[in-house]
């Protein structure tokens, strides 16, 4: 925070984040309004929406945001702006403009230039028709929301001056966003509503950034109303001022609930259909409310990842006591402390269970976060390759991991738009193939196991696979003679690797560079895959498989040539053993025949090392599930299941991405966790091996040696 | 300078008067400018908080301007006292942003409003007209000053 000094710093921080809300929320009705043009409803809230903007910026004196706000509410609130055809444009125009120019605020950055988009808003006013509408001649500008509920206390206070014959009356004032004093405003706020009555309540505290903006009063007093609103309508500080009496609460106390709960009331103005209505619709959560705030804290998520991070220690702990645990019961089988002891450990393992499973929860977030902003992006998309494309989202509740989420925001928003302009086909093409002329984009998320999977999927042309047979020969990337053997999912692979695009031009909407290789490596670095299945004509699905979390994983422990390594359980379909004599040769890979299927096998350590006698030796396959792939890994022996934490390794000593982290077991052992993607890559690209290298030449020395050999019957993408 | 209409006692009809409070004299100058605009009447003029204190008992004004750094003794010390002995004392505080905290104890203990400075005319005018109440009334007549 560079400002962090500055008097208002705070109140900034603040605006930042919750202007993304606004913003967002600004998209999200345009795009309604898009659906419904005219929509007078849609055009109220979208007015609100651009107030609070205004407001909100204005108190934290960004003045060039205010201002263009200011324009824009202005326009909107002119009878007729909602039938003018060319509203959501503007708004949309808006939305960008305000985010380029909070972007400009935040980072330093140039501000945007807006002539065209004033020029538009003028023309909104320019309407033939339009005119200020009844609310504005009325004087009211906007009336500010009741947004506080309140304690026990203060509800018996009500109930207590009711009972003495009182009025209550709920005040509520806008803070003039420009007022440079707004806490000695709230004061004279304060003071105004003292003067006609007891207060019995006030909101919110003073000292918060809320209290700059808006203040809410509960008073007792015997004065008529409009005089309240008249006391406390303050120049310069408070112009915007909505005074309502409450009705009797006894009988919504009675049979409301101990908690707190909003004590109904009924605005009494009089000519106010018009502001009960708006009252009522402001309701829905468009801007933050101090009594929602109040209940959420702010955290770096630093502070959350240490606390994963000592968690995982504990984890660690845990299986060392497990270990030790072992130990004695093995030594001194009839010792009576060993019963007391297992329980002790195995209370302490439930809760840490919990706790992990608990802090995890504070880092996980609804998918929704990221899949709001899909649905404006996808209008444009489609707005520019002259597509009709409808994005239907679900699963938005899924939860994920925080930093999984921002990670795969670049790979996702790449999807989509590839979907939309290379999946789903012109509307004439639609039409003439007997679709629906609109396009259906899907975005989905949801739970499986201990992953999380989504999908972006279009009922679009499809992928041929046999052009990209064809481009893959082309560009070197496959030699003729292999491209006839793979099957069509290993064609279907060739789109990760770098340097492939099926785009027939590199247009600004899709080709900026990023391909779906970088799609595949941000997955890889997060433990998770994607695969793709399409059928001609029929559409695309990309399925992205993600782990919960980053920092601990469920993993399968084994040894190869007296080293212990891991890989993520959930990736391990099947444990198979056999026989040195069914693994086959085919070109310089080897394959297994598992059940009439064949498999191909990497072996991590030398053929016959285990034991160098002549019987047959056993092995064991862990049969693996990489994206859509399924291969074996020729393992010596099995260890188990078992939690592990990830810890990072470090770049400069770990010069190989085979390894994607290492873990530490009870017993102070040091596990290796294989990047499995990683590995299959590695042979599929037919380099040769150069594992890592620790500089200690500790770990991974006899990895030098791995043979890692792939094979397939028509090889391998 | 800018026109405004009149702001008169409404009991009287006779020009509201006025307390100017200012340590520095340029700045008692200016104050004293603007409320002539309105159709006030500067009555005194002290600066510090122990003469504010005496000129307030001597001239019994509608209105007090009141800034907040002045020697000898506090805006917010002088405001206070004043209305202990005066509750009806009508004080507006003027200053700048930085004094934010001094504004709100000084509302806590009995004044009445406050301007920020640089005073703008427009804003203390609607301050003046507010603080008056029902006790002052715009009249048509133009202001007395120039």
């Amino acid at each position: 925070m560079k400002f962090a000094d500055e008097p208002g710093a705070e109140l900034q921080e603040l605006f930042f984040e919750t202007s993304a809300e606004l913003l967002q929320a600004l998209n999200e009705e345009t795009l309604k309004l898009e659906k419904r043009p005219g929509d007078a409803e849609i055009v109220r809230v979208i007015r609100r929406t651009v107030h609070t903007l205004k407001g909100d910026s204005a108190a934290c004196g960004l003045r060039e945001l205010s201002e263009l706000a200011h324009r824009l509410e202005d326009a909107l609130s002119l009878e007729g702006a909602s039938a003018h055809a060319g509203l959501a444009e503007i708004a949309f125009g808006a939305a960008d403009a305000f985010a380029e120019m909070i972007a400009a605020y935040q980072g330093g950055g140039k501000m945007p230039a807006t002539e065209s988009l004033r020029l538009k808003i003028q023309e909104l006013t320019a309407t033939p028709g339009a005119k200020k509408s009844r609310r504005k001649k009325a004087g009211s500008e906007s009336t500010p929301r009741a947004r506080a509920d309140w304690a026990e206390h203060e509800k018996l206070a009500i109930q207590q001056a009711q009972a003495g014959g009182l009025n209550i009356y709920h005040v509520v004032a806008k803070i003039d966003p420009h007022c440079t004093m707004p806490i000695a405003g709230r004061q004279l706020i304060h003071n105004a509503v003292a003067s006609v009555g007891r207060v019995l309540a006030a909101r919110p505290e003073a000292n918060t950034p809320a209290a700059s903006k808006q203040v809410e009063f509960l008073v007792a007093s015997r004065q008529p109303e409009n005089q309240i609103a008249a006391k406390c309508r303050i120049p310069t500080i408070a112009s915007e001022i909505s005074v309502t009496l409450m009705p009797g609460v006894a009988a919504s106390a009675e049979k409301g609930s101990p908690e707190r709960q909003p004590l109904e009331e009924k605005p009494a103005h009089t000519s106010a259909d018009e502001i009960a209505a708006e009252n009522q619709a402001s309701m829905p959560e468009m801007s933050f409310a101090p009594t929602q705030t109040e209940n959420i804290l702010r955290v770096e998520a630093g502070r959350i990842d240490s606390v994963l991070n000592l968690v995982g220690e504990l984890i660690i702990g845990k299986s060392m006591l497990q270990q030790v645990l072992g130990e004695l019961s093995n030594r001194y089988p009839k010792e009576q402390l060993r019963g007391r002891f297992a329980d002790a450990i195995a209370f302490q393992a439930r809760v840490l269970n919990d706790l992990q499973r608990s802090v995890m929860k504070i880092r996980m977030v609804p998918v929704e976060q990221l899949f709001r902003r899909f649905p404006r992006m996808a209008r444009d998309v489609a707005r520019q390759c002259g597509r009709d494309v409808e994005l239907v989202v679900t699963g938005q509740d899924t939860d994920l991991d925080k930093g999984i989420l921002d990670a795969i925001a670049e790979p996702l928003t790449h999807m989509v738009r590839n979907a939309v302009s290379h999946g789903i086909e012109s509307p004439e093409e639609r039409q003439r193939l007997g679709k629906p002329a609109q396009g259906r984009v899907r975005l989905n998320a949801y739970h499986q196991g201990n992953q999380v999977i989504v999908e972006i999927s279009d009922d679009g042309r499809g992928m041929d696979v046999a052009k990209i047979r064809l481009k893959a020969i082309k560009l070197g990337l496959l030699q003729p003679e292999e491209a006839a053997r793979l099957s069509e999912a290993e064609i279907l692979d060739i789109i990760f690797r770098p340097g492939f695009s099926t785009a027939e031009q590199v247009t600004e909407v899709s080709g900026r560079g990023v391909g779906m290789d970088v799609v595949q490596s941000v997955l890889h670095r997060l433990k998770g895959t994607v695969g793709v299945q399409t059928q001609l004509g029929q559409g695309t699905t990309f399925r992205l498989k993600l782990p919960l979390t980053l920092a601990i994983i469920q993993a399968l422990l084994f040894w190869v040539e007296q080293r212990l390594y891991a890989i993520p359980l959930n990736a391990v379909v099947e444990i198979a053993r056999t026989t040195e004599s069914e693994v086959h040769q085919v070109d310089n890979y080897e394959v297994l025949h598992l059940r009439n299927q064949v498999l191909p096998v990497l072996r991590l350590g030398q053929p016959g090392t285990a034991s160098g006698d002549g019987k047959p030796q056993k092995l064991f396959v862990l049969v693996t599930l990489v994206g859509e792939k399924k291969f074996g890994l020729i393992v010596d022996a099995l260890e188990g299941e078992g939690e592990l934490v990830i810890k990072a390794l470090d770049d400069r000593t770990f010069e190989t991405d085979l390894v994607s982290g290492a873990s530490i077991l009870g017993n102070g052992r040091v596990v290796l966790i294989l990047n499995l993607p990683a590995v299959v890559e590695h042979v599929a690209s037919s380099r040769p091996l150069q594992t890592g290298r620790t500089s200690s030449g500790l770990l991974l020395t006899d990895t030098d040696r791995t043979r890692l050999a792939l094979s397939t019957a028509g090889g391998h993408a | 300078m800018e026109q405004f209409a009149a702001v008169k006692r409404s009991k009287d009809g006779q020009p509201v008067r006025y307390l100017i409070v200012d340590d520095s004299v340029f700045a008692r100058k200016n104050l004293a400018r603007m409320i002539e605009t309105f159709g006030g009447q500067v009555a005194a003029e002290a600066g510090d908080g122990l003469t504010a204190i005496s000129e307030f008992d001597r001239t019994r004004p509608d209105i007090v301007l009141m800034d907040i750094t002045m020697p000898q003794m506090e805006g917010i010390e002088a405001a206070e006292k004043i209305v202990q002995t005066h509750p009806e004392a009508r004080i507006v505080m003027v200053s700048s942003v930085g004094y934010q905290e001094n504004i709100v104890a000084a509302l806590q203990r009995g004044a009445r409003h406050f301007v920020q400075k640089p005073v703008k005319p427009e804003v203390l005018y609607e301050v003046i007209k507010y603080v008056m109440g029902e006790d002052g009334a715009v009249t048509n007549a133009t202001g007395a000053g120039a």
